[in-house]
């Protein structure tokens, strides 16, 4: 059994959760989840825009930006940093680092944010393969109806992604 | 009083019920609140509190600055009770957090800069849930009143009580020489007792109650002048299962 310290003053925590409200937010739903829609129609009518949508535009650089936040983001939640920012910081360094690595393996053997990383990393690889086909289709006179298909499969990882990141911990996970 | 939001860019979600401004001078007189969303700290606080053709200034502490010699004065339009600014960063961005406290310092209690990145504030998200309880506590505030900012803050978090719960569990996690090494070097150190007593102070606040249930689970007696016992970690390691759970109930659990 663990618990949850909601420490938002504690870095690294404090900048991971800004950044996951701002993935969450500013990208999946106001930018691809909003999107897709449009995207989908725009294939289906013949007459549409062949400009590649902002969702599609913009996919490689925020593929990068939640690929490193899914690689942070196991140490983010470590008990570690609580070590290092309250009164046991007053100890000597090598008793913070024993009482740390103590922590930290404990938190670790929990498993409660590897699955969670694991699955926003592997929804990142889908998205960034359906995302790759839609680009270098999109704009072509034929098959527009297949590739329609293909932003069903882009909506459904970008609701994953956002599912996941709404299913971390809102803090410091203790064991 | 009332809460009005300035949300510069239009990315942070809003809910709707809230009011919205584009310029502060066209504020109603009457002192309203006024908490701003994202953006350029430095218009923000040109754009509401300057003389209204004052060269612009490059920076915030070049504005402190300004402000501090007498070269900028503060005019604080009339409907204008006071001044929250936020970003998806802490303290707006502001680092460090001292040039954040300067700005404040230039009006005391009428600026507020939000400690913690803000990345959203739609409905549900815990800003959301913040900012709500701040414009309910607001709305009963008379004109001249004291602003509550700390309602848009984060509870403080008992790190006393954290800290000995990470101790001790520490030291049950580490086999034996390393849990004499960590419990020797602990015992030496002159300020473990004013963490015992405030650890004792919070985890009586989070229970709602007195200290029996720290005592029943073998916690130490801390005395008035907030000592504790010489080697007090010997009396808790007998029943540390007890300890830990004591602290441990008292936080929301996570998984299995």
């Amino acid at each position: 059994m663990a618990f949850v310290v909601r420490c938002e003053d504690v870095e690294p925590l404090s900048g991971h959760q800004a950044t996951r409200s701002w993935l969450s937010h500013d990208w999946l739903k106001h930018q691809v989840l909003h999107d897709v829609h449009a995207m989908r129609r725009a294939l289906l009518d013949t007459q549409h825009d062949h400009s590649l949508p902002d969702a599609l535009v913009a996919l490689p650089l925020w593929i990068e930006e939640v690929r490193k936040f899914a690689g942070e983001l196991i140490p983010a939640f470590s008990p570690r940093q609580l070590v290092s920012y309250g009164p046991l910081s007053g100890l000597p360094n090598e008793i913070q680092a024993l009482v740390a690595s103590a922590l930290d393996d404990a938190y670790l053997a929990l498993n409660v944010t590897q699955p969670i990383a694991q699955r926003i990393a592997e929804s990142v690889a889908a998205l960034e393969s359906v995302g790759t086909t839609l680009r270098a289709g999109w704009g072509r006179q034929t098959g527009n109806d297949l590739l329609a298909v293909q932003t069903d499969e882009f909506e459904r990882v970008a609701r994953d992604i956002h599912d996941a990141l709404a299913s971390l911990p809102e803090g410091v996970v203790v064991p | 009083m009332n809460v009005m939001i300035y949300d510069s860019t239009g990315d942070k979600g809003f809910p709707d019920d809230y009011s919205r401004i584009t310029d502060f001078r066209t504020l109603p007189h009457g002192n309203s609140i006024v908490a701003i969303c994202q953006g350029n700290v430095v218009d923000v606080l040109s754009r509401s509190l300057t003389e209204q053709h004052a060269p612009r200034v490059g920076s915030c502490q070049e504005w402190v600055d300004q402000v501090r010699s007498g070269n900028r004065r503060i005019i604080w339009p009339p409907g204008l009770a006071g001044l929250a600014i936020l970003r998806a960063v802490a303290y707006a961005g502001l680092k460090p957090s001292t040039l954040a406290n300067q700005v404040e310092e230039r009006a005391p209690g009428r600026i507020h800069i939000v400690s913690y990145g803000v990345g959203s504030a739609e409905p549900g998200s815990l800003f959301e849930r913040r900012l709500r309880g701040f414009t309910e506590a607001v709305a009963e505030l008379r004109p001249g009143s004291r602003i509550p900012w700390e309602l848009l803050e984060p509870a403080s978090w008992p790190e006393n009580l954290v800290s000995i719960y990470l101790l001790l569990k520490s030291l049950a996690l580490s086999p034996p020489d390393r849990r004499s090494q960590i419990a020797d070097v602990w015992h030496r150190q002159a300020w473990r007792g004013r963490v015992w007593a405030a650890a004792l102070d919070e985890y009586v606040e989070a229970v709602k109650g007195g200290p029996q249930l720290w005592h029943e689970a073998g916690l130490p007696e801390i005395s008035d002048d907030g000592t504790v016992l010489d080697g007090e970690l010997g009396l808790v390691l007998e029943r540390l299962d007890a300890a830990l759970d004591a602290i441990r109930g008292v936080f929301p659990s996570v998984g299995s």
